[in-house]
């Protein structure tokens, strides 16, 4: 029995070296650097392989420690620990909470390498206070993503006005047996509430020399509210859970027509409804006002160097080619994205796999991100964004009225702000 | 179903009075295997499930089977450069190592609380019962703060180290030593010369070795099922175990597809290990040892 | 400290207790023979302990009376500050706090009957002389045991949308129209039943083998007395399997206290459960999604205190209650 707990306790030994090897090394013996770099978005790992295929000399160590909303949290836990990784990818919502901790790298001074290649209104969204602490990588301007073929089935086309765009949600509850909806509105898309209210003329933060403020409560955000809860309350559209198992069974069985979704749209449809190929258009989304077209986006992200790095040129270098060269941009495309820069827009793409007849999509996509609105984003945007999906949880269960959604997001928001 | 499993039973109770004995047993085998299937279903579920493509998912009879298994199992061994194999491995090294670390310690801890009088037992006992019923998830996040200081996250040993002891672990060795390693063993090895490490591992150790198994086990299935610890902990995807990214599978995001087929796959893959081990292994429990009815 | 008694621990017991007493002088001549050794066996767990709970523990009352004050301009990182119990007043001013806890108390005070009543009815039954299929049954009913909770979540997510569940479809061909459960009120059921599926299988093997170590004679002996298996189970059995069941049910009551993944897992499947639905899940909601780790600490330690006083409660009862069967 001896000899078994002394093998044990050699195998603990033995286990230890081994665990310590496992833990990533930074920087290998013959003077090369490796970067770390945490970004989620789909197929972004493709691009990082053919730069480390050219570039022995700066490798680039990519993983995906959360998704989306998840990840700041990671982030900014492992930066203020020390362990930060060199690079991440961030959404434009989350910006601004990276820039106030503290833990990025100011780019302004390599800036001259890539601020060209973008669109004024895009650089905007990664400066700060005249700092620019980004570089974008990809765009997600709202398309009104719809079954054509289920349109042309009930007769019905694309909506131009938010009024015509409830009409038709009426029309479709009207048809066949009383289970389509236009648009499914979820509580967990608080992001395109946000966007919806952006399109309004809202703007929910805003800074100046004595800090934050917040203005979620106004009139132009109480508007769109309004009329989302007329579309809820009479049952214009479900209410599922996005990605829930209910909502893709609806999806799946065309009983939902429509998405209001970023650009990318076509990529994850496709992966997740191989079997609708051909049946969906993209359009442009209603408007208050179609005479004067306002567009907001819908997901999109940028690359950011962390204060932290022991290696910033490299992975300025790095992000450079992935985002704003001819090669890298046009490797984007390649992998499906609507890159944030202008020449990358301008890439004549065929039509998405999704919607092989749809050679138009890409012009529409191209068309309406010039007119995406000017959004200002806040230091705790995640924390509106837990916010609006508690109330409007709440709110879809009658535990909240709605009259008292946006006072209750505000003051969430102004409380955790004034902290 | 209760009008006809009424109709059925009442004329045997009515003529078949010396049948009485034999289907005694009967009213209770019923309920039992009603509880059974309840048990089963999302077992039985899961199986067919993931031999399904994300369309038949949703739109074919649940218990039939699909044509998706091998696509299934092709995309989720080669998602993400092949991390599932990862994952399940970092199951298994924090699960068998956790375990065997809790295990060690515990019988060690244990095997001195049950046969030794020392100052400060009394305060260890007590701090022991208190570990015991602090609900140890609120401490993750200070642990998490501590051990990025440390430098440990990002490391296996920020998920083995807060798992290599557990109070209930250790009061499980305490009991069962107080119970199967009588003091007379002791004296009687003092006697005969030999040193009290040598006691331990001569003498104690082997009576003890029903009831450590039994806590490796305990250890085992409790580490291989958390999922805040390695979750708040490691934010290296290549560190993650099978659960936490089973729950990164399936929160992507809205802009990112949802791979439930893959996922489901994913879940009947990640449990058979776990369900085999435990069906092994439920010969060697000594769950006396937890209902406290050790004698 | 330590590493003087390891030394001389075995010197002690080697070459007879005079030596110690040579060594030691007067206070030593009061520490019990052999503690060394002890403390030596004990060494790693007190580290590890020390390491993973005490130390934590000093952090996080640390952090509940900090907080951080921001400096005024936008993008100046805010300070740290001694707080006094602004957390602690803000969690209990806080009116999410109290209706987690709520939803909380009547998770617990439903769950916790309902999976020890079914683990002692399951365990009665599999200890009965005639019943069927009983090796399959213990297995079956202990396998969900196995099952993660993050994945018993994913399946039952699935097994709780009407429109592909092969349980409404069996329901609805019984003629029973079974509620969605991911609903309004319903979602409570929808939680319990996930956290009941997972953890009635241990409950019931523990008290099954509390039931096995009760002495055959005294089975036989009331059956002589003409008692039917009801009886036996009801005046024989239960009372044998009383202290197992209160141990397992403090343990499930502290499990309740603790919930977290289920919910967690559920939330993204439903609108029912939002980010404050249970304590934890608030304090995960502070300590991430707000990035405020010093009001998550005070919640925190709220909790803990309140869990270790139930546990207090739930041990004295149980040692009433066993003094009262003896």
């Amino acid at each position: 029995m001896r000899r078994t707990t002394r093998a044990g306790i050699a195998a603990l030994g033995v286990m230890a070296i081994g665990l310590t090897g496992c833990a990533a090394g930074d920087g290998g013996s013959d003077g090369s650097v490796t970067l770390e770099f945490w970004a989620w978005g789909s197929n972004i790992d493709q691009r990082v392989a053919v730069w480390n295929e050219e570039n022995p000399d700066i490798q680039v160590e990519i993983s995906a420690p959360a998704s989306g909303a998840d990840m700041p949290t990671v982030v900014l836990s492992a930066a203020r620990a020390g362990d930060g990784p060199d690079m991440a990818q961030a959404e434009y919502t989350q910006l601004p909470s990276y820039v106030t901790a503290g833990i990025l790298a100011d780019l302004t001074p390599s800036a001259d390498a890539f601020a060209d290649k973008f669109s004024e209104s895009v650089l905007e969204t990664v400066t700060f206070d005249e700092l620019i602490f980004g570089i974008p990588q990809d765009l997600g301007p709202a398309l009104f993503v719809h079954r054509k073929d289920l349109f042309a089935e009930l007769g019905l086309s694309p909506a131009a006005s938010w009024d015509e765009f409830r009409a038709l949600a009426e029309q479709v509850r009207a048809s066949g047996d009383g289970d389509r909806y236009l648009l499914n509105f979820s509580a967990l898309d608080a992001d395109l509430f946000m966007g919806l209210a952006l399109q309004n003329g809202a703007q929910w933060w805003d800074y100046d020399d004595d800090g934050w403020s917040v203005d979620i409560a106004s009139t132009e955000t109480q508007e769109v509210l309004d009329f989302w809860r007329g579309m809820v309350e009479d049952d214009l559209v479900s209410t599922y859970q996005t990605n829930s198992p209910e909502y893709v069974e609806a999806m799946a069985s065309g009983r939902i027509l429509s998405q209001l979704a970023g650009a990318w749209a076509p990529g994850p449809l496709m992966s997740q409804y191989p079997e609708t190929v051909g049946a969906w258009a993209g359009a442009p989304i209603p408007q208050w006002d179609p005479s004067d077209p306002r567009v907001f986006a819908r997901g999109g992200s940028a690359d950011v160097v962390l204060a932290d790095s022991e290696h910033p040129e490299q992975a300025i270098e790095f992000l450079t080619w992935l985002n704003a060269s001819d090669e890298g941009a046009e490797g984007l495309v390649e992998v499906n994205k609507f890159t944030a820069a202008s020449h990358g827009q301008q890439i004549e793409r065929s039509a998405p796999e999704l919607m092989p007849d749809e050679s138009g999509y890409w012009p529409t996509a191209s068309e309406q991100a010039d007119h995406l609105v000017a959004a200002q984003w806040g230091p705790n945007t995640q924390v509106a964004f837990t916010a609006i999906g508690d109330a409007f949880g709440n709110a879809f269960e009658g535990q909240l009225p709605w009259s008292e959604v946006l006072p209750e997001v505000q003051r969430v928001v102004s409380t955790d702000l004034e902290r | 179903m209760t009008a006809t499993g009424i109709r059925s039973t009442r004329p045997d109770i009515a003529s078949a009075r010396p049948r009485r004995r034999t289907r005694g047993g009967f009213v209770p085998t019923v309920v039992l295997l009603a509880a059974v299937a309840y048990f089963l279903v999302p077992v039985v579920w899961v199986v067919f499930a993931a031999t399904k493509t994300t369309g038949e998912l949703f739109n074919t009879p649940s218990f039939a089977m699909g044509t998706g298994f091998g696509d299934n199992l092709v995309q989720l061994f080669t998602y993400q450069g092949g991390a599932f194999v990862q994952w399940m491995g970092n199951s298994f090294v924090y699960a068998i190592g956790g375990a065997l670390l809790s295990t060690i310690v515990s019988a060690a801890a244990g095997y001195a609380l049950a046969l030794y009088d020392f100052p400060g037992k009394k305060a260890v006992m007590i701090g022991l019962l208190g570990g015991v019923l602090l609900p140890t998830i609120t401490l993750t996040i200070p642990q998490y703060m501590l051990f990025a200081e440390w430098g440990l996250t990002n490391t296996y040993w920020a998920v083995l180290l807060p798992v290599s002891v557990t109070p209930f672990g250790v009061y499980l060795a305490f009991v069962y030593a107080r119970a199967s390693v009588p003091r007379e063993l002791l004296e009687a090895g003092r006697v005969d010369g030999s040193s009290e490490g040598r006691t331990f591992g001569a003498i104690g150790l082997p009576l003890l070795l029903p009831g450590l198994v039994t806590i490796f086990l305990l250890q085992f299935i409790g580490i291989w099922n958390n999922f805040l610890l390695p979750y708040i902990m490691q934010s290296d995807s290549d560190l993650a175990p099978v659960t936490v990214a089973m729950y990164l599978m399936l929160n992507r995001g809205g802009s990112e597809p949802i791979l439930y087929a893959m996922a489901i796959t994913g879940a009947l893959v990640a449990i058979l290990p776990v369900i085999a081990f435990v069906l092994f292994l439920q010969r060697f429990w000594r769950l006396d040892l937890v209902s406290g009815s050790l004698k | 400290m330590s590493s003087a008694l390891r030394e001389r621990a075995p010197a002690t017991h080697d070459r007879g207790a005079g030596r110690a007493d040579r060594l030691g002088g007067a206070r030593r001549r009061r520490m019990p023979r052999h503690a060394g050794f002890a403390y030596l066996l004990l060494a790693p767990a007190l580290i590890l302990f020390s390491i993973a709970f005490l130390i934590p523990i000093g952090y996080s009352i640390g952090l509940s009376f900090m907080g951080s004050r921001s400096t005024g301009s936008a993008f100046a990182p805010p300070e740290t500050v001694f707080v006094q119990l602004d957390n602690y007043a803000g969690v209990l001013a806080d009116p999410t706090f109290w209706s987690s806890l709520g939803r909380l108390g009547v998770f617990a005070i439903v769950m916790v009957p309902l999976m020890m009543g079914t683990a002692i009815l399951l365990a009665l039954l599999l200890d009965l002389p005639r019943v069927r299929a009983r090796a399959f049954s213990r297995t079956a009913i202990f396998l969900p045991y196995a099952v993660p909770s993050v994945i018993a979540a994913l399946m039952w997510g699935f097994l709780y949308v009407p429109q592909i569940s092969p349980v409404y479809q069996f329901a609805s061909g019984l003629g029973i129209e079974l509620p969605a459960l991911l609903t309004g009120g319903f979602v409570q059921v929808a939680i319990v039943n996930v956290v009941l599926w997972g953890g009635i299988g241990f409950n019931t093997i523990i008290i099954y083998t509390a039931l096995q170590s009760l002495p055959k004679e005294q089975i036989d002996a009331a059956r002589i007395d003409g008692c039917d298996e009801l009886r036996i189970a009801r005046f024989v059995k239960l009372p044998h399997v009383v202290p197992a069941t209160l141990l397992t049910g403090l343990f499930s009551v502290i499990g309740a206290l603790q919930i977290y993944s289920e919910p967690q897992m559920l939330s993204t499947l439903t609108t029912s459960i939002d980010s404050t639905f249970f304590p934890l899940m608030r304090v995960y909601r502070d300590a991430f999604a707000h990035d405020d780790l010093n009001a998550a600490s005070a919640a925190s330690i709220l909790l803990a205190l309140a869990t270790v006083l139930l546990s207090l409660l739930v041990l004295g009862l149980r040692t009433v209650l066993a003094r009262r069967t003896r």
